[in-house]
């Protein structure tokens, strides 16, 4: 069994909030409703009794995080949220009654009712992308090159992103949604500590980012 | 989160039918009420009936609930698994108190089945407050919830069973009666221990210090504190359902010695469904994601 996530390289994202633009338009997320947003976290002091300007912000993309364990799934009564065997977690739309209990046993808050069709909905990790070898829309868009989609079984260097590294390589839209790069090549230096998941209750995120030389916020 | 109405009325009706269920169960063991064991059983039944057709205003496509129903990790599975157990239990609890109507003497209904009615009673509150027992919503996850809900139904069944009797012209027996002060004071304490967890749970929210969503750029930080049960909206709701949750321990006191169970039995049922009601209200006013920020 696989299980597929985004690793997201904290320090490469600008905040652009480019995935979350990009995932409203491939997926017709409705205004005012997101499948993934960009939190800016900080300033904090960058360092034990750092003074301005030594301050620090990072960017967090934050959406649903494809958990190995999760709650939403346990919790559904009619197995409309379930787990997919490359390890992602989707709605059965045509199941969902809509009693919302996935979204009220969602730790991240990142489901919702759609008040068009009255079922809950969230990131599907574009499953009708990947599943034709494409990247999610999100990691295809993402200008800084800080998201990478893979299977965590595989390990992280294998995760990919959009396009190819080299300047000389083909950069056509089409391109970049065909070709990819691996984190292994492009990634800097990182060690087990510089890697962290949203907080766990038990729910054992998927997605993971990579934050190096600054304080991760929020616990794990 | 906002409040989510119409599961406050579907946890309050099941908790107030288990309720009389399980005290027409008690009442049959200890040989009293029998004249008030149909009525209570109608009315039992009326509630869960009740309860029942609230929360079908939460789902928006209840016409699927039979599409698959059935993953038993799901809390609703399991409370609808309880609810047609007690359901069977009422029709059961029917066809016996038929059978024992004919002779004055006869017990209203046989000892298993009156011990079967106060289990199913129990087990349904307790899995329906189970359900929202949620490590996502540190306030919710705690064990006093769903005792809470089976406080509410301690306190509220006897009351009105007791008030069943007293419209049937019967005497309120020593069990009801001591089944109503009882379950009342379970209730406060209950309410109040489930009060002071939610409190104590505001340390478990994540905390990343400053923070910007660039998505709502007018809405403010999320306020961990205003989350406490004894802050913002929250008051309001925590008073009633303090106050509702004392109010019938006096009147089980009262109604036992004037033994005007008319009037306050009434009281205090009324005031039981009051504070049941207030305290869930409290519970989604300060229900919110461990994770508060997206």
């Amino acid at each position: 069994m696989s299980q597929y996530a985004i690793l997201t390289d904290l320090n490469r994202c600008v905040g652009c909030l480019g995935c979350s633009v990009a995932c409203k338009v491939v997926n017709g997320v409705e205004i005012g409703s997101f499948w993934n947003k960009v939190l800016r976290i900080g300033p904090f002091p960058d360092g034990e009794g750092a003074q301005f300007p030594d301050v620090y912000t990072y960017f967090l993309p934050v959406g649903c995080q494809h958990c190995a364990n999760p709650e939403c799934v346990k919790v559904c009564p009619t197995g409309a949220s379930h787990k997919l065997p490359d390890g992602t977690v989707q709605v059965d739309k045509s199941k969902c009654i809509g009693c919302q209990f996935c979204a009220m046993a969602c730790p991240y808050g990142v489901r919702y009712l759609n008040e068009t069709e009255r079922v809950v909905e969230k990131c599907t990790l574009c499953e009708q992308k990947t599943a034709q070898g494409e990247l999610p829309q999100c990691v295809a868009q993402c200008g800084a090159r800080a998201r990478y989609f893979g299977d965590l079984d595989e390990g992280l260097d294998s995760f990919v992103g959009a396009g190819k590294v080299s300047i000389g390589d083909d950069a056509s839209y089409d391109a970049v949604n065909s070709q990819f790069c691996t984190y292994g090549e492009i990634a800097r230096p990182y060690t087990e500590a510089d890697v962290h998941h949203l907080p766990n209750v038990g729910n054992d995120p998927s997605f993971l980012y990579i934050l190096r030389n600054h304080e991760w916020k929020g616990g794990e | 989160m906002e409040l989510q109405w119409p599961l406050i009325l579907f946890t309050t009706f099941v908790a107030w039918s288990a309720g009389l269920f399980g005290a027409q169960g008690a009442a049959a063991l200890a040989g009293e009420g029998k004249r008030a064991q149909m009525p209570a059983l109608v009315t039992s039944a009326v509630l869960l009936v009740v309860g029942g057709i609230a929360v079908f205003f939460h789902l928006e496509h209840w016409e699927r609930i039979f599409n698959g129903f059935g993953n038993p990790t799901s809390g609703i599975t399991q409370e609808l698994v309880c609810v047609v157990a007690v359901a069977v239990l009422m029709v059961v609890m029917f066809v016996m108190l038929r059978k024992s109507a004919e002779d004055e003497a006869a017990p209203a209904c046989p000892t298993w089945l009156a011990v079967c009615a106060i289990a199913a009673a129990a087990v349904l509150v307790l899995v329906t407050g189970h359900s929202y027992m949620m490590a996502a919503r540190p306030a919710w996850d705690s064990v006093l919830g769903p005792l809470s809900l089976l406080g509410a139904a301690v306190a509220m069944g006897p009351l009105t069973f007791a008030v069943i009797e007293a419209v049937r012209d019967e005497a309120v027996g020593k069990c009801v009666a001591l089944a109503a002060l009882a379950g009342s004071v379970a209730n406060a304490v209950l309410a109040a221990a489930y009060l002071f967890a939610m409190e104590a749970a505001g340390d478990s929210y994540t905390d990343v210090g400053y923070y910007f969503d660039p998505t709502h750029p007018t809405a403010g930080m999320a306020d961990v504190a205003a989350l406490s049960p004894m802050a913002g909206e929250s008051v309001a709701m925590v008073a009633v359902a303090v106050i509702a949750a004392i109010v019938p321990i006096a009147a089980a006191v009262l109604g036992k010695r004037s033994g005007n169970w008319k009037l306050w039995g009434a009281v205090g049922a009324a005031c039981a469904v009051v504070g049941a009601v207030a305290l869930r209200m409290a519970f989604y006013s300060v229900g919110a994601s461990v994770y508060l920020f997206y």
